[in-house]
């Protein structure tokens, strides 16, 4: 076989599997690359309000008992939680503890959550809904983190979302459709569509090996297509 | 659909390279592992140690962070810690006492003793001012601290807060080469925004899109033909003519189901090309039937005048059984191969039996019953009977004086081969029969005369295989009618019928000899008799004068053969009549053959090469 029938051969057999791919490749890549990254990660939506600091004169419960009553706990962070000194523990066991008088406030009530997404969030769009996951499988969106977790969704084109610990109060992630179409153009990009995270996945790896196969019969093929054209002497 | 495929082409010319660039490192990036990319097999995953008894109370805390946003009791490297976040930044202090607590090298080395965990061992710590290549998000100072494991495990430690920032090694260098080829962000080696991939990306849409929409027009019926497939795997093939100028026409066997471009292809016959067999550039042009349809590409790239003569893209149409096809000048190679004579043997007073090794196995493999043609040079040729054995001397001394053939320019003589094509691919065998003076005095038949010269070193030139000569698919069984070196185109079908790769079809061969010392490779069909059941041969002499001892048939071969087939025991219609010998021996045949009933078609003649 000639190198260039070999090429055209391969190159559409290839392509007939992988074709379809190497397009949603592209349009993805097309995506990621188009929309700046800041704005995915929707730094705009945050309000630029300096955090509060912690108001001393209220703090009442001292830090070492809090460790003493929580001892499998990773960290204890004293912030200002809804206009309030608290304490987040973090660890095993998290919990969201009043510095003023020492008892545990979570889970954090839904009005404290409207209160602190309300001024988190930059611009003034309603808030549509605020739900508690309470248990099992979190949304794809939020698929690592651990429940009970506050979701607060903003009216808007974009469909804006919050998420709140329910444990401890932190401000967990912020998601929105420019981020979720990202979101599924990476998903396409690495095949993985459970977990959209996971890159050592087989599919891929065939995948990308038969559209690097393509890629290369293909260069071949723009070799021969650009070569010097000699009309045949027909007889 | 052209516009689609010089969108395609030019988007190929444009961005293929960084196309493949792409696939390449996603490849790579694929094929490598992220948890040791990313160093994540090395992390010691046990739980922190409990944060320390006995801390600084809020007595001493509220005057020293006063206006903190934040204070975190947590374990440090090698003691418990309050970790301060105030609108200036961050810093660590003892949690027992509140005073100053830095993260220098030896607690940095510690921080990486407590997260690493992998056959090395932290040995140096070096404090940097981050961003730098390898710790690119991340803004202050920072501990590098080096582990002496294979990998060269680097451990980022902030400066600050004793915090693991990143976990590098060589593996992730590797990947993050390739992360740099995948964004093309050639400096930062993170900016995927950059205007060049934005522009590379876009142009890559248009490549992919056109090569999509290509799909559904590169496809043919024919590339899902699952039944010609199947028969192209067994290897099966179908028979065509193949002409070319200058050339003889022969018979080449394609794979069915495919195109001419491709099945030719496979053959050895290349026909010339740039796009492969899509059907662009047209150039793969060969005769077929003027009545073949032609293709939309045939429209396009041929005239009027050459549709109408049959002139058909080779790639646009499906091999047929039996189709007459001429392939332009150039494609049927003609050069001439080279070999040496290995052998000669008498077999018969006038027939020689010559054996030429190939310096290289033909390019397109012979079918059984085909022909070379040997290259005869210029110059004058005195034919050579010095070895004749000495038993047929009184047979050449009958003939009279040997005189030298005329001089004359080189010319080719067709010699069909005696031996089945895959007994050796780099050995043709050859009867060779001297070709005497039709009247004293005349010059001997220089072709011949060279051919029966010719001896065991000798070099020689050949062209080939040609022939059509062979039986088709469709018999059921063969008759094969030969006379004198008519025997060698028979033998190689006798033989190749019978071999592994055959079809076992019985034959019937009648063979006219003059006399008893004429019957070729007479030993080796007595015991082909024998040893196959479907195989028969009987033979007739014509010399009635000689051989006294001979109890087979006497007379001419065609009329042994009447006798023999028109008694009714054999079914004829089912079977091929495959005659080679003397003109006068073929004509005989032929018209005692018409006589039986059987219609042309099975009748299939060689009338040279005797």
């Amino acid at each position: 076989m000639k190198p260039v029938t070999f090429f055209r051969k391969t190159h559409k057999w290839a392509m007939l599997v992988i074709g379809v791919q190497a397009v949603l490749w592209t349009l993805g890549g097309v995506y990621m690359t188009v929309i700046p990254l800041p704005v995915i990660h929707g730094n705009h939506l945050m309000a630029e309000t300096p955090p509060a600091a912690i108001d001393w004169a209220r703090v009442e419960i001292e830090p070492g008992l809090v460790a003493l009553a929580n001892p499998t706990a990773h960290a204890i962070r004293l912030t200002m939680v809804d206009g309030a000194p608290a304490y987040q523990v973090t660890g095993p066991r998290q919990a969201l503890i009043s510095a003023e008088t020492g008892q545990v406030i979570s889970p954090v009530r839904e009005d404290a959550i409207r209160r602190m997404a309300r001024a988190d969030f930059a611009g003034d769009a309603e808030i549509r809904a605020v739900t508690l996951l309470e248990t099992g499988p979190m949304p794809q969106e939020i698929l690592s983190t651990r429940p009970p977790v506050w979701r607060v969704d903003f009216e808007g084109w974009n469909e804006p979302t919050f998420y709140y610990s329910a444990e401890t109060g932190r401000f967990l992630s912020r998601r929105h459709n420019l981020w979720r179409g990202f979101d599924i153009a990476w998903m396409l990009h690495i095949m993985d569509y459970d977990e959209r995270a996971d890159m050592d996945n087989w599919l891929l790896r065939i995948a990308t090996a038969l559209g690097l196969f393509s890629a290369i019969t293909g260069m071949g093929l723009v070799f021969y297509s650009f070569a010097r054209r000699r009309r045949a002497e027909a007889a | 659909m052209g516009a689609v495929r010089a969108i395609h082409k030019w988007f190929g010319l444009i961005v293929g390279l960084q196309m493949t660039i792409w696939m390449l490192s996603g490849f790579a990036m694929a094929a490598l592992n992220m948890g040791q990319v990313r160093g994540a097999d090395r992390i010691d995953g046990g739980p922190p140690p409990q944060i320390e008894r006995g801390v600084a109370g809020l007595d001493i805390l509220r005057p020293a962070f006063e206006g903190a946003v934040a204070v975190t009791l947590r374990p440090g490297p090698d003691a418990s810690v309050y970790q301060v976040d105030g609108r200036e930044g961050v810093a660590l202090h003892r949690a027992a006492d509140a005073s100053a607590y830095a993260i220098t090298g030896e607690r940095a080395m510690e921080v990486a003793r407590n997260d690493y965990a992998g056959p090395g061992r932290p040995v140096a710590a070096e404090r940097l001012d981050a961003p730098f290549l390898e710790l690119r998000k991340h803004e202050g100072p920072v501990w590098r601290v080096d582990i002496d494991d294979a990998r060269s495990t680097t451990l980022y430690v902030d400066a600050l807060t004793g915090a693991v920032l990143e976990r590098r090694n060589d593996i992730w260098r590797v990947f993050d080469v390739f992360w740099m080829l995948h964004t093309m962000d050639y400096v930062g080696r993170d900016n995927f925004n950059n205007p060049l991939v934005i522009i590379a990306g876009l142009a890559a849409l248009w490549l992919a899109l056109s090569g999509f929409l290509m799909l559904f027009s590169s496809f043919r019926g024919r590339d899902f033909d699952l039944i010609s497939a199947v028969r192209r795997w067994r290897g099966e093939t179908v028979p065509c003519t193949v002409r070319a100028p200058g050339a003889e026409a022969c018979t080449v066997r394609l794979a069915p189901g495919l195109s001419y471009f491709d099945a030719l292809s496979k053959t050895g016959l290349d026909l010339p090309s740039n796009c492969g067999g899509a059907g662009t550039c047209g150039q793969c042009v060969l005769e077929l039937a003027p009545s073949r349809s032609p293709d939309k590409a045939d429209l396009e790239h041929l005239s009027p005048a050459e549709i109408a003569g049959g002139m058909r893209l080779g790639c646009r149409h499906r091999v047929r059984a039996g189709t007459d096809l001429t392939l332009p000048e150039g494609v049927l190679d003609d050069a001439p191969v080279s070999g040496q004579v290995c052998g000669v043997r008498y077999l018969a007073p006038f027939i020689k039996e010559l054996r030429i090794r190939l310096d290289a196995p033909l390019g397109r493999a012979p079918m059984p019953g085909q022909y070379m043609q040997l290259a005869i040079p210029a110059g004058d040729v005195r034919p050579d009977a010095s070895d004749v054995p000495e038993c047929w001397r009184p047979r050449w001394s009958a003939l009279g004086p040997v005189a030298v053939a005329a001089e004359g320019t080189s010319l080719r003589r067709s010699y069909s081969m005696a031996a089945a094509p895959h007994e050796n691919p780099r050995e043709l065998v050859m009867n060779i029969r001297i070709v005497p003076p039709a009247k004293d005095g005349a010059p001997w038949g220089r072709g011949s005369a060279y051919a029966f010269g010719l001896r065991a070193g000798d070099p020689v030139s050949l062209h080939g295989p040609y022939g059509r000569f062979g039986p088709s698919e469709d018999a059921r069984s063969l008759v094969l009618i030969g006379g004198g070196s008519g025997m060698a185109p028979l033998r190689s079908i006798i033989r190749h019928e019978y071999s592994p790769s055959g079809r076992r079809r019985p034959i019937l061969l009648f063979y006219g000899a003059r006399t008893e010392d004429d019957i070729l490779y007479r030993d080796e069909f007595d015991r082909l008799q024998i040893e196959q059941g479907a195989f028969e041969w009987v033979v007739a002499l014509s010399d009635t004068e000689v051989s006294p001892c001979w109890t087979g048939a006497r007379g001419f071969i065609h009329e042994v053969a009447r006798a023999e087939l028109s008694d009714g025991r054999r079914d004829l219609q089912s079977a091929e009549f495959l005659l080679c010998g003397p003109p006068a021996l073929i004509s005989a045949s032929r018209s005692m053959v018409e006589g039986l009933g059987i219609s042309r078609d099975a009748i299939r003649t060689e009338d040279f090469g005797v």
